[in-house]
């Protein structure tokens, strides 16, 4: 039982739509995310992200995945460190991640696509605000500080816990970040169903403060991911479904041929491996499914892909979701 | 004469830039410090108290005097460049600074100094609480009285306190050394006392001459967290 989710239904577009203007066109499945004072835009081709898949779990195809994820217009979460390897071509829209509780990392800072600050320390053991900033009303200052560091046209948001009032997620919004993200801390505890109304609960909220927002969680299917977009989020991470594609555990010695004796046939060095495309393949179909969707909806656009494109079949769906009974 | 030696006589020779930020906006002014060339020399004139992150990120090697009070976080990040402020500094200043030297005349709020990776601060009037709080390799020289917890949690670098210190000096401090003159409050328990070796008072000496001081270092003590 997932809860409200499986309460929802997507709708068919409306009958007074002129269906075969979505059938003609694919429609629009970019998001774009904007850093404060600035006009430039952070462009996702698709609101999806890596964000939790470092260049140690996936080993040695780490710049034929970047490759991939650049290909079909994901954004990554790495350090610039890990991307030494990998082609300038091959290069996707990076986030860097930077934790309370440590200093800035000057080069992190200036090369990201997109800075998150996160309220948990590296190690996740605690979420709050940094020690030197203490007061929510400093929050703002810092991140102003911080998209100055990065020449004022790099998008800086917050990490945040799903779990987090209602009243803190206001004072954080309002203190000016670009965007936030809500990530699952198991800590919370509660079953899928309290985690998916408590999504659905901060979608509306920042919705409604006009604040981008990028989920993280551990686990979503794709039919979840794609009612969590039409809720209000806008960015979904979906590193477990990419894991799935990957080898349980590279061994580095056993990756690379090089370095076995000659007659060891080094031709046979893959140029790239069948995991990484499998990883294409998947986003391919994610991406397709998703078309399929707005399609389906009668949306051009992920922008149209809103609530009007779900209906509730239970009160309490309705109620929480703001989405129409279906009748 | 090295390359390097002739491009700051060239600097030192060149006339200074004034920029009259009431009629600018503190994006406008990141960008003039962006683009601006190594060695060359700023003054800023009505500075906003609002703005923050005053010259974060800036990686030239120039000197800047700023006239008037600087906001929160300025400095952020800073490489190379040479800040002289001739008024307040707000919260933060310097945090997580990588290179480069900060002067400020007047008195410093919480945490100046905080992150600090290196590079030299220099506050000739009082701080806030926490300076120099986790503080990772940085020098920081506050002249006048200091709030309580100086030095927390620092791991490497040095916090010359040259007029006493509020409580528990040195909490949860792991590396680096203090050196006080004067009297702390209270001291934290991890800190001890240790004899001022050659090396130390030459490393003091330096510091003082850094921020334009002389005192004598015999009047100073040294603190190193235990075990190190």
């Amino acid at each position: 039982m997932r809860g409200i989710l499986d309460e929802l239904v997507f709708a068919p577009a409306s009958l007074s739509k002129n269906v075969w203007d979505f059938v003609e066109k694919s429609p629009a499945l970019g998001c774009a995310i904007t850093a404060k004072g600035s006009e430039r835009n952070v462009a996702f081709e698709l609101p999806f992200l890596c964000r939790n898949l470092c260049v140690e779990r996936v080993g040695s195809d780490w710049p034929d995945f970047c490759a991939a994820i650049r290909e079909m217009g994901l954004a990554i979460a790495c350090s610039v460190d890990s991307l030494e390897e990998v082609t300038a071509a091959a290069v996707p829209i990076r986030m860097t991640r930077l934790h309370q509780g440590e200093a800035l990392d000057a080069m992190e800072v200036s090369t990201a696509d997109l800075i998150e600050f996160s309220l948990a320390d590296s190690n996740g053991t605690y979420w709050g605000l940094p020690q030197e900033i203490r007061k929510v009303e400093r929050l703002g200052p810092f991140l102003d500080a911080l998209r100055e560091a990065a020449a004022g046209n790099t998008p800086v948001g917050v990490e945040i816990p799903l779990g987090t009032e209602s009243s803190d997620l206001e004072l954080v919004a309002r203190v000016g970040p670009d965007f936030l993200t809500l990530s699952y801390d198991e800590r919370l505890g509660g079953s899928e169903a309290t985690v998916s109304a408590t999504v659905i609960a901060v979608a509306k909220q920042t919705e409604e403060l006009g604040i981008p927002l990028i989920l993280n969680l551990t686990n979503v299917t794709q039919d979840d991911a794609f009612k969590y977009l039409a809720l209000g989020v806008d960015v979904i991470s979906i590193d477990h479904v990419i894991e799935t594609m990957l080898p349980e555990h590279e061994d580095e010695t056993a990756a690379y041929v090089t370095g076995r004796l000659s007659s060891m046939g080094v031709t046979a060095a893959p140029s790239k491996s069948a995991a990484i495309e499998a990883v294409s393949t998947l986003l391919e179909s994610w991406k397709q499914a998703l078309s399929k969707q707005l399609q389906f909806c009668g949306a051009a656009s992920l922008t149209d892909f809103n609530l009007d494109c779900l209906r509730a079949t239970s009160e309490k769906a309705q109620s929480l979701t703001g989405a129409k009974l279906l009748r | 004469m090295s390359e390097s030696e002739s491009e700051k006589l060239k600097g030192s020779q060149q006339a200074v830039t004034r920029l009259d930020c009431t009629t600018l906006g503190a994006r406008e002014i990141g960008e003039q410090l962006g683009s601006a060339e190594s060695y060359s020399r700023w003054e800023l004139a009505g500075v906003s108290r609002e703005w923050s992150g005053l010259g974060a990120g800036s990686e030239a090697e120039f000197q800047v005097k700023i006239t008037g009070d600087v906001g929160d976080f300025a400095f952020m990040l800073s490489r190379n460049a040479e800040w002289e402020v001739n008024g307040k500094v707000g919260v933060c200043c310097g945090h997580s600074l990588v290179s480069g030297r900060v002067v400020v005349h007047e008195s410093a709020a919480e945490c100046v100094g905080a992150n600090m990776q290196g590079g030299f601060i220099a506050v000739l009037g009082t701080a806030a609480r926490r300076c120099g709080f986790r503080n990772s390799g940085g020098d920081i020289l506050i002249r006048s009285a200091v709030g309580d917890e100086a030095g927390a949690f620092m791991t490497q670098g040095d916090l010359v306190l040259a007029n006493g210190a509020g409580e528990n000096l040195g909490i949860g401090m792991t590396g680096g050394a203090i050196y006080l003159r004067g009297e702390a409050r209270s001291v934290a328990p991890c800190l001890r006392i240790e004899r001022m070796r050659d090396a130390d008072s030459m490393r003091l000496s330096l510091l003082l001459a850094r921020a334009g001081l002389r005192g004598d270092i015999k009047e100073f003590k040294l603190y190193r967290p235990r075990g190190i």
